[in-house]
């Protein structure tokens, strides 16, 4: 289903360049106004409309903005004069515009195009109301929005302008119900390729299951394939059609049948009545002679709970298989199927042995989960020669019981000398992770302290989880401190946990730090997350010591929890003491675990109205931290603090308030909510916003307070509006003298609110429209090095691959012989690539192997590529010299530039481009900078054998700014290779 | 004897002169431009963009030409004042406004095999200095045909 974007942009440049002809003329002959020109005469029901819409300024009602329902005597041409608001500036003018050609439905053809152009309106407003517009058509708008669904995506690297176009598209068409669901149906291949089809068919799932049973009846295999395939992408929600799909199993097609076996393990945990019709039909599939069947009955076995001793024999008995997929998938399936049975761990501890360096991953992870007690042969995977597979045998060692001396012998020797830094975290992790029970390691640890290659924040860590079993660390933590103080924080808390050797060993730390250095310590305590009740004893002592840190000492004692508070309650009662400082931590500790509210805040209900009396602003700003939901006391200081003389107090009240009613839910009393309307009548403008949602939370306990909110829905703050109308809405109550008004801006909310609802279930289906909130934070750098980056997983190319515009099996004996490893095969292609001109290539996972990618490059139409710089370059090249030949012919002649990508695929599957997709221009740019810049062991150590190396030649001709995928090159991938000289760089 | 003050007169010529020599340049740059439009557009120069480029083209030139045209045309069946003179300066002015104008047009076409912009790019690029320079042309030229006072 192809776009209409070339019509679409045509018609957008023809307007622009009629609006830019208008304003000339205009400025010429000195005429103009604020009025949009609708074209239409004065008396027209649309420009009395758009006369009192654009005079209406914020009191605009609600019958102003959504009450078009004359449409005059020609429907056609106020349909075209209201698609030409469409583009106004004004944000009210083109949004209402749109919600007037929805209410009217005129001439669908016309205007529903242009809602959807409207959809990628920078201005939310606009957009969220030519949706809404566009839903209002119903059934005539169902053909432009799915033409709209972005067709032409790949994977997850279309434009924004793309993404925002589909996924609007695909709220209208859910919304607008079955008769959309229908429409895609009719074409089950292509919805089960578009991830925002699948969103659509997906918030209709019950009557879309109908329809694909139905259609699962039918004689036509492929249909049956898709509707499998789309029912697999549906998920948990097409559980009700699992007995159908499960009921193909038994079809005489094996692509069926492996279709139906994957839709079946997407369908997530199968229990109850399901289960006891599910489990018999996969336990006989098992007997399938696809591989691929087996692979998915196994997985979806994986979801069915614990297996009865029989069926954990026929699950076990498939590892004997020759396909590493399978014999995959019985490690997977056992890991959830047969906890506690011995068949099982019996069969786990012989996958550690396994040829396939990923079942032998997944089988180390999995052995502790079915038996925990079979410990030694993850102590002999710990001495894999794989490091992934040792670091993962280290991980899994945290989840034993029993043997745990052994087990900690065994990390410890690895923690020392492994020879990957990411092995020796994770047994260091895992020593703390033991606990007490590691305490024989602690030696081993104190050397690693001085053991440059392993960052001592995990060793650190790793001795405060073991305890007091630790102590004798205590000395090698102190010189730690003092070699490197900014480890000084760290120390201390791993040293509270000691015991009273560690108290010493915390005071002999203090004792010999600066004051800057004891300031950096309480930082550090104070940063951390979890409470360290530990400390709480040396922390008093500092507070009572009376040293220059008493007061920090105080406030880390808010970060301790519970265990501080009898000393902190004591501290507020006494007149001498910390004051406000105590105050501010014991708050902390009460917001943070309200439950000790009742016991601890009501019996200090005087001091505490004193601390919201006192003459310092900083006093009652710490009162005003309290959250309402602790009780009375808190709501009363509260309710002072809103009209405190300082507006540090009353923004921290309001916002104590706001957070805890709005964000949470917490209940407000009646005098609450009377003062937040007081404040309503001061000039604290800071606070409104706040006050509005904090009363909105109340609901209708709240309509006392509508007079006082109304004359807020049109404050020049749009924030602040917009909270009036939020608790407008949420109150209920609206006077009837500014209904209208009010009723426009719940409606404009109600819009906003429900639109970012749609659209945020949409991204979940088919990916954010902004792909930058995609990228991940990068990860916190540990001791990681070179070689730790070696284990991490690569980036997955597409499997299958996109439809190349040619393709090869490179000659066997210009890669090497059987024996040949993958990492020595990727370094002789990278070596070629780089030899041709080419900057270090991208590397990628793929099934069974790895792909390396090439980047973009400019040829000629031959197949030899430009010189650099210009085979670098994806824009327009322009002449350099003057030459009249070339100037005519670039004058009047087309001078497409072509384009190329090579992708190298080393994999053991036959065929890895099965897909009809076509790889875009940006995808391909994509592809080329994210790669990986190492190959891990775990692939580069393998061997050629069995495998092949396929090169995929990818061609693109860019013209006019706009690039195709071209289907077939005019010349064959060897003639590709050859062109660019890589056979002889290979050679 | 009585002698009276010389009266300094500006020089001026015949307001139906002004509006030939007007219309004489428009109509002969106008087709320069056309005629390249044209055979760009047939050797296929824009391939599916030509719809686009003549979008561009035709907003530029023909608002100003079916003036000139219209206003021709109908003082061909109703004679004009023949007394009506235009200064010399200010149709000097509209004369080399428009031809820049029309040169700013022909050069945004020429230039483009040396830039690096796709032609529609630099097509709606012009859009920036063409438009403003538009007004005054068609300002100017407004008054020229329009008027029947002396300018």
């Amino acid at each position: 289903m192809p776009q209409n974007r070339p019509e679409l942009q045509n018609r957008s440049a023809v307007m622009a360049r009629s609006s830019r002809l208008v304003a000339a003329f205009l400025s010429a002959l000195l005429l103009g106004g604020a009025q949009p020109q609708t074209g239409l005469p004065e008396n027209h029901p649309v420009s009395v409309w758009l006369a009192k819409l654009v005079n209406g300024g914020s009191a605009l009602t609600f019958d102003d903005a959504y009450s078009l329902t004359d449409a005059g005597p020609d429907k056609e041409q106020s349909a075209r004069a209201l698609i030409a608001l469409l583009k106004d500036e004004r944000e009210e003018v083109a949004g209402y515009a749109a919600s007037a050609l929805g209410q009217l439905g005129l001439a669908p053809d016309l205007a529903v195009p242009a809602l959807i152009e409207a959809f990628e309106n920078p201005d939310d407003f606009v957009s969220q109301h030519a949706l809404m517009a566009a839903i209002a058509f119903g059934k005539p708008a169902i053909p432009h929005l799915v033409k709209a669904l972005d067709w032409e995506s790949y994977f997850d690297t279309r434009p924004i302008s793309s993404r925002t176009r589909a996924t609007y598209a695909a709220i209208a068409l859910f919304e607008i119900g079955p008769d959309a669901v229908n429409r895609l149906l009719t074409t089950p291949r292509d919805v089960e390729l578009n991830p925002y089809a699948i969103s659509v068919v997906n918030h209709q799932a019950r009557y879309t299951i109908q329809r694909l049973e139905e259609k699962l009846r039918g004689t036509d295999e492929k249909i049956r394939i898709s509707v499998i395939n789309i029912l697999g992408q549906m998920k948990t929600n097409a559980l009700e059609a699992a007995p159908a799909v499960a009921a193909r199993l038994t079809s005489r097609s094996v692509d069926e049948r492996a279709a139906a076996a994957e839709a079946l393990t997407a369908v997530g945990p199968i229990e109850g009545e399901l289960r006891v019709r599910l489990v018999p039909l996969l336990i006989r599939a098992l007997d399938d002679s696809s591989s691929r069947v087996q692979a998915g009955v196994l997985k979806t076995l994986g979801h069915c709970g614990t297996l009865d001793a029989q069926a954990i024999r026929r699950v076990a008995r498939l590892y004997s298989s020759s396909k590493a997929e399978v014999r995959d998938a019985v490690v997977s399936s056992l890991g959830s199927t047969g906890k506690g049975s011995k068949v099982a761990s019996a069969t786990l501890a012989k996958a550690l042995n396994d040829p396939d360096q990923l079942v032998r991953s997944d089988a180390v992870k999995t052995l502790p989960l079915v038996d925990p007690s079979n410990v030694p042969p993850l102590i002999r995977a710990l001495r894999d020669k794989d490091a992934a597979m040792r670091q993962a045998a280290a991980k899994a060692l945290r989840a034993i019981r029993g043997s745990e001396a052994t087990a900690v012998s065994a990390l410890a020797t690895a923690a020392q000398s492994d020879s990957y830094a990411s092995v020796r975290i994770a047994a260091v992790e895992s020593l703390g992770a033991l606990g007490p029970k590691a305490a024989s390691a602690v030696p081993a640890l104190i050397g690693l302290l001085k053991d440059s290659r392993i960052k001592t924040s995990y060793t650190i860590q790793a001795l405060s989880k073991i305890g007091p079993a630790a102590a004798s660390a205590s000395d090698a933590l102190v010189a730690q401190a003092s070699s490197v103080p900014t480890d000084s924080g760290m120390v201390i808390v791993a040293l509270g946990n000691m015991g009273p050797s560690g108290t010493q060993a915390i005071q002999q730390i203090w004792d010999h730090s600066s004051r800057a250095q004891r300031g950096e310590i309480l930082k550090a305590i104070q940063e951390r997350r979890e409470a360290a009740s530990a400390l709480v004893p040396w922390l008093i002592s500092l507070y009572t010591s009376r040293s220059d840190q008493s007061a920090a000492a105080i406030a880390a004692l808010g970060k301790m929890g519970p265990s501080a508070v009898d000393f902190l309650v004591m501290s507020v009662r006494e007149p001498l003491g910390p004051g406000c400082t105590a105050w501010s931590a014991l708050i902390e500790i009460l917001n943070n675990y309200p439950d000790l509210a009742s016991t601890v805040l009501m019996p200090l209900a005087v001091p505490f109205q004193a601390l919201s009396d006192d003459p310092s602003a900083y006093c009652r700003e710490v009162a005003s931290r309290i959250l309402p939901s602790l009780g009375v006391p808190a709501l009363a200081v509260l309710r002072k603090a809103l009209l405190d003389t300082d507006a540090g107090v009353r923004i921290i009240a309001a916002e104590s308030l706001r957070f805890d009613a709005y964000e949470r839910g917490a209940r407000l009393d009646d005098a609450t909510l009377q003062a937040l309307t007081n404040v309503l009548h001061q000039p604290y403008s800071e606070i409104h916003g706040q006050v509005l949602l904090s009363l909105g939370s109340a609901g209708s306990r709240a309509a006392f307070a509508a007079p006082a909110i109304i004359p807020f829905l049109n404050d020049s703050d749009e924030d602040i509006a917009a909270a009036a109308a939020t608790a407008l809405l949420r109150i209920g109550t609206i006077p009837p003298e500014i209904a209208q008004t009010a009723h426009r801006q719940m409606l404009d909310a109600f819009i906003a609110d429900h639109v970012e609802t749609m659209k945020s279930e949409v991204e979940d289906d088919a990916g954010p429209i902004n792909p930058r909130r995609r990228k991940r934070a990068p990860e916190q750098a540990g001791a990681a090095n070179i070689d730790e980056e070696s284990v991490q997983e690569l980036p997955k190319l597409p499997s299958p691959m996109p439809q190349p515009s040619a393709w090869a099996v490179l000659d066997q004996n210009l890669l090497g012989n059987d024996a040949t490893k993958l990492k020595d095969l990727e370094l002789k292609l990278a070596r070629g690539l780089t030899e041709t001109g080419f900057s270090e290539p991208g590397l990628f996972s793929f099934r069974s192997g790895f792909g390396l990618v090439a980047q973009v490059e400019r040829i000629h139409q031959d197949g030899t590529p430009y010189a650099p710089p210009d085979r670098w370059s994806t824009g327009k090249l322009p002449l350099r010299s003057f030459h009249l030949g070339d100037y005519l012919s670039s004058l009047f002649f087309d001078t497409p530039g072509e384009f190329r990508l090579f992708v190298f695929l080393v994999t053991a599957e036959s065929n890895p481009i099965t897909s009809k997709e076509n790889l875009s221009e940006d995808a391909a740019h994509q592809l080329a900078v994210t790669g990986g810049r190492l190959l891990p062991d775990s692939i580069g150590n393998l061997t050629l054998k069995g495998r092949n190396c396929f090169v995929l030649v990818y061609q693109f001709e860019r013209d006019q700014g706009q690039f195709a995928t071209l289907a077939q090159s005019a010349i064959s991938a060897r003639e590709h290779l050859q062109k660019v000289g890589l056979v002889r760089a290979l050679q | 004897m009585d002698h009276a003050a010389p009266e300094t007169k500006q020089p001026t010529l015949p307001l139906s002169l002004a509006r030939s020599r007007i219309a004489t340049q428009w109509l002969i740059g106008s087709s320069i431009i056309f005629v390249l439009l044209i055979g760009q557009s047939v050797f296929g120069k824009y391939q599916n963009k030509a719809q686009a480029v003549w979008s561009w083209a035709l907003p530029s030139l023909m608002p100003t030409l079916t003036l000139i045209v219209s206003v021709l045309g109908a003082n061909a069946i109703q004679p004009e004042d023949e007394g009506v003179h235009v200064r010399s300066s200010f149709y000097r002015t509209s004369f080399w406004l428009s031809s820049s104008y029309l040169a700013l047009i022909l050069f945004t076409i020429l230039v483009e095999p040396y830039t690096s912009f796709d032609s529609l790019q630099l097509l709606n690029l012009s859009n920036l200095w063409l438009g403003p320079f538009q007004g005054f042309v068609v300002s100017m030229i407004g008054l020229l045909f329009f008027t029947k006072k002396r300018v």
